[in-house]
């Protein structure tokens, strides 16, 4: 028999461990993108604070 | 100094945002490689070592994801209602913050058994999908995770809307025992159990092993992928505090 050929279940069985990397992948993935945002709008709202413009820290706060 | 004042001392420790952020950026890639290991191992004995089952053929095989995952989706809930409810209590952010952080990652799980669990339904029962006790209360605990982040992100104040959800995860408390002991307490198509049971389990050890890994591995991915949630978590709420800037500015 080959190795990882599960016949008529074969459907079956890899479409579960495909959605399950596709879940793990999804939960490291997010994260990661969630980061880089806040990470972003922080230098951002910093770099205006520093030139004098108050009106986006507000806009920020809200959006948090 | 006492034994139980040491203990609330690391407690409170522990619970400080910039003591976390620290200890947890730490342990993360421990964490996560040592899933991968677990994970790998799990594949390996799953795919190819285990044996074929007598009476399911290879098909059995998606239980190394579906029982794992099935799982991850009671135990995150577990999490989820506790520290929301320390977080209630004590007020202690880092609980709250955990509380929700837990909630995509609980409600990713969950989909991941019901749809898993559909598709080892196809071949086994010849249907995708039974109004059955045990898969219509794992389908309410999918419900349940997506309203506490529908309410989380409703209420604008963080603090208030922790609080609001905690109590909604403390009410759907009640649905945990109805899914773990539905297979006792209703006739339904789903099987009944064969790992926790307390006499032997009715598992061959060749195909248990595997499982063992497997559920093991996911619990270590959930505390990594809950510690990436909770350290931005952090930073987006303390932003303004003295230890995240100074720890932006050495970043730079």
């Amino acid at each position: 028999m080959e190795l990882l050929d599960f016949g008529k279940y074969n459907f079956y069985i890899w479409a579960s461990y495909g959605l399950t990397f596709a879940v793990l992948i999804w939960n490291v993935v997010i994260p990661l993108l969630e980061k880089k945002k806040l990470l972003k709008n922080i230098k951002r709202r910093n770099y205006l604070n520093n030139n004098g413009s108050n009106d986006f820290d507000n806009i920020n706060e809200k959006t948090q | 100094m006492s034994i139980t004042a040491n203990i609330t001392r690391l407690y409170h420790q522990f619970a400080s945002p910039p003591y976390f952020y620290r200890i947890s950026g730490l342990w993360l890639p421990y964490i996560m490689g040592l899933f991968l290991i677990l994970f790998l191992a799990g594949l390996y004995g799953g795919l190819i070592l285990a044996p074929m089952d007598y009476e399911q053929g290879e098909a059995y095989r998606i239980i190394y994801v579906h029982v794992p995952a099935a799982w991850m989706s009671l135990f995150i809930y577990m999490v989820m209602a506790i520290t929301g409810a320390i977080g209630l209590i004590w007020r202690i952010k880092l609980a709250e913050i955990v509380s929700i952080s837990s909630a995509p990652i609980g409600a990713s799980f969950t989909f991941l058994a019901l749809v898993t669990g559909s598709i080892w339904g196809k071949p086994m029962w010849n249907t995708w999908w039974v109004w059955d006790a045990r898969l219509t209360s794992e389908l309410l605990l999918l419900f349940l995770y997506l309203g506490v982040m529908a309410l989380y992100n409703a209420i604008e104040d963080k603090r208030t809307a922790a609080r609001a959800v905690a109590i909604l995860a403390l009410v759907g408390v009640v649905n945990i025992p109805i899914i773990h002991y539905s297979v006792e307490w209703w006739n339904t198509l789903h099987q009944g159990p064969t790992i926790t049971k307390f006499d032997k389990p009715s598992i061959h050890i060749s195909m248990l092993i595997p499982l063992l890994l497997m559920a093991v591995a996911f619990k270590l991915f959930y505390i990594g992928s809950l510690f990436m949630r909770v350290r931005t978590e952090l930073l987006a709420r303390e932003q303004k505090s003295k230890w995240v800037t100074q720890l932006l500015e050495g970043q730079k």
